[in-house]
């Protein structure tokens, strides 16, 4: 079943196959609990949505229509659950320990034994190291206002405020800034298809 | 409303749309013209693709150690039962084994397994019950969150059309006094000096007298009145015994101190000007009834 891509795995999925269940686990847990942990900054909350996220993608793999790669799919359920609990919240909690070189060398340490476990995350950290140099290359002005719409939910006119620039400006940052990352991509040779 | 944006500007607004970052009505607008135009999906496909890539940026965070296995037992437990395994063949079966097998389909033991399993269906069927009621409490609990931020937004959403109100409100005030200032060219000038009533010694007008019966007050050093009292201006003729009103100012502590007031005298008969204070309403009779705190002399 390692060989079966993404896609098929939530057909079998749909069909009420845990085993594909656990492998797409494998493959994505660790980017979806980091994006989730990067928006609601709480363990703890974290966690569970982490469980509710994978647990919709157990009830709803037959809602997936093809439309996008379902890594796509399944992080922007992680997002939508993410942003809404953040609109939830009164006050943030105690950030969590993140972004480290430690928690990055706790991941590694975590590898399993069995060498047939090791390669999705190491998948993962390639593709992370991948984007991360992508948004490194774009001016920090437009990357600022991409993660503030990724990671914190706002809308052009909220990042205009909250960075006391003109809509506009921001408009052409948002723009720029996705064309610049996707055109570094692809001049890596990096196909979107490539990372899931 | 699909005439309203171009095909440029939709696909200028795509990368927003696929970030969530539009605002409702850009993102109604762009649904609307996306499903009328559906040549545009694989560029909006292409566009949240590259949004999705974002997600890799987020800082690494250590996963916790139970959560696969938590998520596996749930799933486990609402998976539905596998088909039952076909019976062996009886030739491949010894035949201690046959006795031991009729042995449990004897008319006790056998109503033993179906109880077995009705018991084994009855404890799933528990879980996967108490797993949705746990789901159904918590969607109750976040639609009367969204509840509660509808509310909050409502209050908010009328405490602000209240205060674009006043400054509406203010905004023409302002203007109509910017108005008198740039087309309008004094024909008498007014210095209206502190009295002996006045509660700051520093307080003072001065009065710019229009064409016509128009007029600005600009007041400086008073304070804004109780509720029960007001600021009223006169203005008299030489030889005037009674002075006229000029109308009632109301000084509010966020105000500018200019007003526009309208003269019962021309300007070239304005000679004497004054300001006092009276109840609300203005004074009771002909002539101010209360201190004058500011007067020409």
């Amino acid at each position: 079943m390692d060989h079966l891509s993404d896609e098929n795995l939530l057909q079998k999925i749909a069909q009420q196959d845990s085993a594909a269940l656990e492998l797409l686990y494998d493959r994505h847990a660790q980017t979806v609990f980091n994006l989730i942990g990067r928006i609601v900054r709480d363990m703890a909350i974290a966690d569970e949505l982490l469980q509710e996220t994978f647990w919709q993608v157990w009830q709803q793999a037959d809602r997936y229509r093809g439309e996008g790669s379902a890594a796509a799919w399944m992080y922007r359920i992680a997002r939508n659950k993410s942003l809404d609990q953040l609109r939830r919240q009164k006050a943030r909690p105690q950030p969590l320990e993140t972004g480290s070189e430690a928690d990055d060398q706790a991941v590694w340490d975590q590898l399993p034994a069995d060498n047939a476990e090791v390669e999705p995350v190491v998948e993962q950290r390639r593709d992370s190291n991948a984007v991360r140099q992508a948004l490194q290359e774009i001016p920090s002005e437009q990357r600022q206002c991409l993660e503030l719409a990724y990671f914190e939910g706002m809308s052009q006119r909220q990042i205009a405020e909250h960075t006391a620039t003109p809509l506009g400006t921001v408009k052409t940052r948002i723009k720029m800034g996705m064309e610049k990352m996707e055109r570094f991509l692809r001049a890596e040779g990096y196909r979107t298809e490539d990372f899931y | 409303m699909n005439s309203e944006l171009s095909r440029e500007q939709i696909l200028d607004m795509l990368p927003a749309f696929a970030l969530g970052a539009l605002e409702p009505e850009e993102m109604l607008l762009v649904e609307d013209y996306l499903e009328q135009n559906s040549d545009l999906l694989p560029e909006l496909h292409l566009a949240e693709e590259a949004v999705a890539q974002l997600a890799h940026a987020a800082p690494m965070t250590p996963l916790p150690a139970d959560a696969k296995a938590r998520l596996m037992s749930r799933v486990e437990a609402d998976r539905r039962p596998a088909p039952a395994p076909p019976v062996a063949a009886a030739e491949t079966v010894g035949a201690g084994w046959l006795d031991t097998v009729r042995a449990w389909f004897t008319p006790l033991n056998g109503w033993t397994v179906v109880a077995g399993a009705a018991a084994a269906i009855l404890v799933i069927v528990l879980l996967s019950t108490g797993q949705l009621q746990s789901r159904l409490d918590r969607l109750t609990d976040e639609v009367a969150d969204l509840q509660t931020m509808v509310s909050e937004l409502q209050t908010a959403n009328s405490q602000l059309q209240q205060t674009n109100q006043v400054l509406e409100q203010r905004l023409q005030t302002d203007q109509a006094r910017l108005t008198f200032i740039a087309n309008t060219s004094p024909q008498q000038t007014f210095q209206v000096p502190a009295t002996a009533n006045s509660p700051t010694a520093n307080a003072n007008g001065t009065l710019y007298v229009g064409n016509d019966n128009d007029a600005l007050l600009l007041l400086q050093g008073l304070e804004p009145l109780a509720a029960d009292q007001t600021y009223e201006l006169w203005v008299a003729r030489a030889g005037d015994t009674i002075p006229t009103s000029a109308g009632l100012i109301d000084l509010q502590p966020d105000n500018n101190d200019w007003f526009l007031v309208s003269l019962p005298l021309t300007s070239q008969d304005v000679n004497v000007v004054g300001l006092s204070i009276e109840p609300a309403g203005g004074s009771p009779g002909p002539g101010p009834s209360g201190p004058i705190v500011l007067h020409t002399r």
